[in-house]
């Protein structure tokens, strides 16, 4: 008699299920009974037996399955489905290999070895201080470390080299005297155009140094150092390595999660590249320490190096107030780490890393016509530069340090040089009259406008701030460091300062330019207007402050006063600050008001 | 009128090393089923989570080589849970055959690209035209031809080692002509606006239903992208609609407080309009989701309503009463629901619980999913195919979804 397995209860060893041969879809109604051999069961008119070795489930069985799918082995397609929690129960007992427990332990069979091997690698890596990926970087030609570095170069956001004969000889004479042992190690020195602080190495061993580096270094000491350092990474081999431990990287994220790897992969991955970062700036260190020490060079100026920029990030002084670094989200050591390492180096004879002419040709490899692949810098300063008076001026400066080097000749030759838009001759001259005069707030504000007119903010910062400690009466350098704030989205400070300025000034033109601009930030029309008038008051010429004010007076809605002061500003001296700016703003708004450029 | 069908004598089959002696027996006639047969779920999507949470420490643990038995197990679960008259799907690929596809892809597919890319890169630079050339030949051509083909093998890898009562599906065809299909229609995308989406969608699923069987019966796809476009063109029109709306509302209020002399003039832009601003951009991506979710509901309904379960000698008429179809019945908001719900599991695990979400979204759509018509199980016999002895490694490497 068949039975019906939804209905029939099991027997005290016997339980209902539904048998299907696998050789059609069509199912029926048996009675199994777990017997000492197998899986017992028929219905009633035939019985066959699964013995528990061939017998398999569709899904593995826990104790809490509440039925199973057996399968066997040596029949595909066959199935027999049981819906009792106690077949299953006691399924699993008399084929544990059906548990769950068994098939993970199967699992672990296969992938533990692989655990262990990798976690044997990892040990011996970390134990003897293997590198796997240098190994492998070292296995790549010369050749296609070079293309891949000049594959590098000329991804770069700035792509123009600099290289004016008297700079590129300049780099060849620091770079013979730091790696006497290449031949042509000064063409793996590649200066770029770029207005970045920077040095780094790229693969094929070259090294890239920024414009805007050259510029901030105070001495070929500092320049050194950095150069050492970018150096070591090209001698380690570090660029290319980091290529390779990023491609293992991803393949070994990609394996572990193969093919999804997921948020804590990627996770994972940048975590444990950013130790071996820091690990190689360590490494570099060391040899830049090497190098200058046979070049006999003083590592102080690579100390210095790393001061300076602490100190740019720190403009207020003492310590970084930014979280201190040499935690894992870091790329390099802890500052004061390094610090450390450098100024705990025995002292040993040294000399300056280059003359102070040569130096000065380093700094000013960009300014002048630069040899192959370069450009001609068009800037200001070369024209300027040619004018005949300022070239007497300079000779005239020249001559009085020569005469006598203290502070105030070095002002006056840096003077000139800020005339020329000479930004790097005018800090290192600056530079040169703080270190003779440490109290003059004039010698800083007037290098922190150097560094603010050559791009290096942070720079200028340090400058106005310790102008405006030495003088706390120095309206300028409120108005100069307000403007610098206003640039870098802090208009509270920037407005404290700027309010400063002008009550210790209150006909201080720039500081009302600067608090006009603000005030239309924040859309103070109004306010904007009065300090744009203060302006046009003292300088009657000022043509993108007649522009600026017809905007206030725009939002104002005073159209005929805006009108007509678009149209003073057109009337204004072309020789004005930023006078063009303001002649096309004039234009446009005029034909938007719908209003002639003349009355 | 019910058909009724006596089904031949079966012995019970033996092992072949069995003891006992194999007796005939009488089968009671199974009735063909004319009522909708639906299928269940059993348990809960969430039974396998800790499952997932072992899974995943232990494949990190073995540098991903456990990931294979991991994943096999959840799949057997995952199947074991649909149902159909009551008893489950049973899945029967191995680790070792996901493992072999894997690493067959990694060196055949991947490591090749990889070659490629870095000569690339290394001779002729990221500045140059080859350069710019293989970057669009990988990212326009190679790559949706290879995922469309990855998605095509992995299906007849899984539908090969999926049987109901012993039956297995599979699916022949070529991958290749999938991968054409998909990129040429693909490609249709812009110079259509898009009107290609419903057309492209039928092309893709008749593609690949008319190369499958159950068993020895093959399904037959009948259905034209046609019905699709009424929901279609709301969800067009309705989206350029909703991107004026949102956008314009978001410009007239950013144009009042715009000021072009200050670069940081939206740090002055007023909260409310703020809150204007993200409620109008907000609320437009909620009524573009529900109004997808319509456009796929229908979508979903309309491909399984045109897939046939075919006997050769049958009228290929939906609407026929003979007819055996697939039928679902699901609708927009449980869908967007099941989105959402799904991708907060998903991220917010981080990838753990990846598999608890696909079993949740298989949960829903098997407990929407019926077979009308007469079906009679004992008149699907087994089909003997070739099935590939590799896993999906390809779906794998481009990270293609288990369903």
């Amino acid at each position: 008699m068949p039975c019906d397995w939804t209905t029939t209860q099991p027997t005290t060893n016997e339980w209902p299920g539904r048998f299907s041969d696998g050789r059609t879809a069509a199912s029926r109604a048996v009675m199994v009974r777990l017997d000492p051999d197998g899986l017992r069961f028929g219905d009633g008119d035939g019985a066959a037996v699964w013995p528990y070795a061939d017998v398999t489930t569709a899904a593995p069985l826990s104790d809490t399955s509440g039925d199973v799918l057996v399968l066997l082995k040596s029949m595909p397609g066959a199935t027999l489905f049981v819906r009792h929690h106690a077949f299953v129960r006691h399924l699993v007992k008399a084929a544990p290999h059906t548990g769950r427990t068994a098939i993970r332990k199967n699992g672990l069979r296969a992938a533990a070895p692989v655990g262990l091997l990798a976690a044997s690698l990892a040990g011996a890596i970390i134990m003897f201080d293997l590198s796997p990926s240098k190994a492998i970087a070292r296995l790549m030609p010369d050749a296609a470390r070079e293309r891949l570095g000049r594959s590098v170069l000329t991804s770069l956001p700035v792509t123009e080299t600099c290289g004016n004969p008297e700079g590129r000889a300049a780099l060849e004479v620091l770079v013979k005297r730091l790696r006497p042992d290449l031949t042509d190690g000064h063409n793996k020195v590649n200066v770029l155009n770029w207005q970045l602080v920077n040095a780094f190495a790229v693969p094929g061993g070259s090294v890239v140094l920024t414009r805007a580096i050259l510029e901030r270094a105070a001495s070929a000491d500092e320049i050194a150092g950095v150069l050492a350092h970018e150096m070591g990474h090209g001698i380690e081999l570090h660029p290319e390595a980091g290529l390779v431990r990023s491609v293992g990287f991803w393949a070994l994220v990609q394996m572990i999660f193969t093919g999804t790897p997921g948020a804590l992969g990627n996770a994972g991955s940048v975590l444990a590249q950013l130790a071996y970062s820091r690990g190689y700036e360590r490494e570099a260190d060391a040899i830049a320490l090497k190098l200058l020490r046979d070049a006999k060079v003083s590592p102080k100026g690579f100390a210095g190096f790393f001061r300076s920029m602490d100190g740019a990030r720190n403009p207020e002084g003492g310590r970084s107030r930014r979280r201190s670094t040499g935690d894992v989200f870091d790329t390099h050591p802890p500052t004061a780490e390094r610090l450390q390492t450098i100024e705990s180096q025995p002292d040993y004879p040294s000399t300056p890393a280059l003359t102070d002419q040569q130096w000065q040709a380093l700094k000013r490899i960009c300014l002048t016509a630069p040899g192959a692949g370069g450009r001609i810098d068009t800037t200001n300063s070369d024209i300027e530069a040619a004018k005949p008076d300022l070239q007497r001026q300079q000779k005239e400066a020249d001559a009085k340090v020569a005469a006598a080097a203290n502070a105030a000749n070095y002002s006056a030759r840096a003077d000139v040089h800020t005339q020329a838009k000479r930004w790097p001759e005018a800090i290192a001259d600056y530079t040169k009259a703080i270190e003779l005069e440490p109290g003059s707030a004039f010698y800083r504000h007037n290098r922190g406008r150097a560094h603010q007119n050559s791009g290096q903010l942070d720079a200028a910062l340090v400058d106005y701030s310790e102008a405006v400690r030495l003088n706390p009466r120095h309206s300028n350098a409120y108005a100069a460091r307000g403007a610098i704030l206003r640039l870098q989205n802090k208009p509270q400070a920037a407005r404290k300062d700027l309010d400063t300025s002008l009550q210790i000034n209150p006909r201080n033109e720039y500081a009302s330019y600067q608090r006009g601009l603000l005030n239309a930030e924040e859309n103070l029309w109004a306010e904007s207007e009065s300090d744009f008038a203060r302006v046009i008051a003292s300088n009657r010429s000022y043509a993108l402050a007649y522009a600026r004010r017809a905007q206030a007076l725009e939002k104002l809605r005073r159209r005929d006063e805006a009108i007509a002061d678009y149209r003073a500003a057109l009337n204004a001296a072309p020789s004005s600050p930023d006078a063009e700016t303001a002649f096309k703003l004039a234009r446009q708004r005029l034909a938007a008001l719908g209003a002639h450029e003349r009355p | 009128m019910t058909p009724t069908r006596s089904v031949p004598q079966v012995p019970l089959p033996q092992p072949p090393t069995g003891s006992v002696p194999a007796v005939g027996i009488t089968v009671p006639p199974m009735a063909a089923h004319i009522a909708p047969a639906p299928f269940t779920w059993h348990g809960s999507p969430w039974d396998i989570a800790g499952t997932c949470i072992f899974n995943s420490v232990l494949t990190i643990l073995t540098l991903g080589i456990y990931g294979f038995w991991g994943r096999t197990e959840i799949r057997r679960r995952m199947w074991s849970s649909v149902r159909l008259f009551g008893e489950p799907l049973a899945y029967h690929g191995t680790p070792q055959e996901l493992m072999r596809g894997f690493f067959a892809v990694l060196l055949v597919v991947l490591a090749p690209l990889f070659i490629v890319g870095s000569f690339v890169v290394v001779y002729f630079g990221q500045a140059s035209a080859v350069f710019g050339v293989y970057q669009v030949a990988l990212f326009a051509v190679l790559y949706p031809v290879l995922a469309a083909i990855a998605y095509y093998r992995a299906r007849r890898y899984r539908l090969a080692r999926t049987s109901w009562r012993g039956i297995r599906g599979s699916l022949t065809g070529s991958s290749t002509n999938y991968g054409a299909i998909s990129w040429l229609t693909a490609a249709a995308y812009p110079l259509t606006l898009g009107w290609i989406a419903p057309y492209r969608a039928v092309a893709l699923q008749r593609t690949i239903v008319n190369h499958t069987t159950l068993g020895n019966r093959p399904l037959v796809f009948n259905g034209h992208s046609k019905p699709l476009y009424g929901r279609y063109a709301l969800l067009w029109f309705g989206s350029i609609a909703l991107y004026f709306a949102a956008f314009g509302i978001a410009g007239a209020l950013i144009g009042r407080s715009f000021n072009p002399v200050n670069p940081n003039w939206w740090t002055y832009l007023p909260r409310r309009d703020w809150a204007i601003i993200a409620a109008a951009l907000v609320g437009a991506i909620i009524i573009w989701s529900l109004m997808s979710s319509f456009y796929y509901a229908r979508l979903y309904n309309h491909l399984a309503h045109s897939t046939l379960i075919a006997p050769a000698d049958r009228l290929q008429d939906p609407d026929h009463p003979d007819t055996t179809r697939f039928d679902l019945n699901v609708s927009g908001g449980p869908i967007i629901w099941l989105f959402i719900s799904n991708a907060l599991i998903t991220y917010l695990s981080l990838y753990v619980l990846k598999p608890v979400a696909t079993a949740r979204s298989m949960k829903f759509y098997t407990e929407h999913l019926r077979i009308v018509g007469p079906f009679d199980p004992a008149h699907i016999q087994q089909n003997k195919v070739a099935i590939d002895t590799a896993g999906e490694g390809l779906a794998q490497a481009f990270d293609l979804d288990a369903l």
